[in-house]
């Protein structure tokens, strides 16, 4: 055995994991050469030392049964992280297919994110303006919820959620539709309006040149007097009450 | 009879919560003192060299966390565990990657904006000065401490984990000439280091 093989085996012989053969030689080699001795004895003082270090005798207080919680809750977390992934991807779903289906348009441009409707739709008067959230979004909502409870799979969400999404999107179409419809019939009574109130003013116009002929020929009072006496009749029984009044006097 | 920990890890399987007990009393205190080794940075706790308090510091909270991590590993693992390997392997593997994550979650959140440096340790040695049992343990904490952790694993395996060198390969996933001569550089690195702190071949001669 030369010293370069002494010398990687070296540490075998240190950590006693020789069988007692190669250790006999190792150790007869050790014995002639000083030089392979003196590493020996270097790395022997190491392991001494390490072996010396006393053993930890503090005690450590772990119990099974807090493990056992925190296990649970981090098997939760990790379970609802996945969840809240999940409902970001159906979210994002949600938006394309509304988007896709409602024929909207988005661009995204430098400055601005434009949605545009789709431009076949009739140009009556305003775009109608989002619906509010109706019965049919609550009762989306409230699906979505039942369903988180249930603890169904992502895809199935996914599905179930699409299907609404496209039914949302079809009731958001009738509902711009119904919306457009008022709008017209608003715009119709208006233009009546219009035309009624247009007549008015010539009715009363012409009311007031007359009352001002009337005036002229100092004939007004009388016309008045006769008006009101034909607006109010005197009542037959005031006149049978007041009959009797001379007699007082 | 002594129940085997691979009989114990198939009852933790079957959801027998008085194995995991068991196993948890038979592991815990030799896995928090691998734990030790393996975390000790050379700046804190035992600072070694002569005149240093010598009263052993109470179990670091953060070696009792690494503990509870390990053994939640151990938990979450138990439908993986492969019996036909030793159990004090595969937890020790498990150790060993416990402190390698808490390591690289230190690392990056100090950014090694502090590195840990042992403060060379005490005086040196006034000549023919014995030096006691315990003070010379505490040299040697340090010096292993301040070790790199490619040389400190091996050296804790071995000793505080009492693994043969195929075991420390297989825990470390390296080749056995590699746990060799990680082992052989890292007696010699700790021989240097004692020797700055005035600790050398000469206290055993007496």
């Amino acid at each position: 055995m030369n010293c370069s093989e002494v010398q990687s085996r070296l540490v075998e012989l240190v950590y006693d994991e020789l069988s007692a053969d190669e250790a006999g030689a190792l150790r007869a080699h050790l014995a002639a050469c000083e030089a392979c001795r003196g590493s020996h004895r270097e790395l022997l003082f190491g392991r001494r030392l390490l072996d010396e270090v006393p053993a930890d005798e503090r005690p450590v207080s772990l119990a099974a049964q807090p493990l056992l919680t925190a296990l649970a809750q981090r098997a939760q977390r990790s379970r609802r992280r996945w969840r809240r992934l999940a409902a970001a991807a159906v979210a994002a779903a949600v938006a394309m297919a509304i988007v896709l289906v409602a024929g909207l348009r988005v661009e995204v441009r430098a400055a601005s994110v434009v949605i545009a409707w789709d431009e076949r739709a009739e140009p009556v008067a305003a775009p109608p303006a989002l619906s509010p959230p109706g019965p049919g979004v609550a009762q989306f909502e409230a699906r979505v919820r039942r369903l988180e409870a249930a603890g169904g799979h992502a895809d199935e969400y996914a599905e179930r959620l699409l299907e609404h999404a496209a039914r949302l999107a079809e009731l958001d179409r009738l509902l711009g539709a119904a919306v457009r419809q008022v709008l017209e019939v608003d715009a119709r009574q208006t233009a009546d309006a219009a035309r009624l109130s247009g007549e008015v003013a010539n009715v009363r116009r012409a009311a007031g040149e007359e009352l001002a002929r009337l005036r002229e020929r100092g004939e007004l009072r009388w016309r008045l007097i006769e008006y009101e006496l034909a607006q109010r009749p005197v009542p037959r029984q005031v006149a049978s009450v007041q009959s009797p009044t001379p007699s007082e006097n | 009879m002594v129940v085997s920990d691979n009989e114990l890890m198939a009852r933790c399987r079957l959801g027998d919560t008085a194995a995991f007990e068991t196993l948890l009393d038979r592991w815990q205190r030799p896995i928090a003192r691998l734990l030790e080794r393996l975390t000790a940075s050379g700046g804190s706790g035992a600072t070694g060299g002569r005149g240093g308090r010598m009263l052993t510091p109470p179990l670091s909270m953060e070696v009792e966390d690494l503990a509870q991590e390990v053994f939640l590993r151990v938990l979450e693992a138990r439908e993986r565990y492969d019996e036909r390997g030793a159990f004090s392997t595969w937890i020790y593997r498990i150790a060993l990657n416990v402190t390698r994550d808490a390591a690289r979650r230190r690392r990056s959140r100090w950014r090694r904006l502090v590195t840990w440096r042992p403060t060379t340790g005490g005086e040196p040695a006034s000549p023919g000065e014995q030096v006691s049992r315990v003070e010379r343990a505490a040299a040697v904490n340090a010096a292993l401490a301040a070790l790199p952790r490619k040389l400190r694993e091996p050296l804790v395996l071995r000793h505080f984990g009492g693994l043969t060198f195929a075991e420390t390969a297989d825990v470390l996933g390296t080749a056995a000439s590699t746990v060799k001569s990680r082992l052989k550089q890292g007696l010699l690195r700790l021989r240097a280091e004692l020797a700055r702190r005035g600790i050398d071949e000469r206290e055993f001669e007496s």
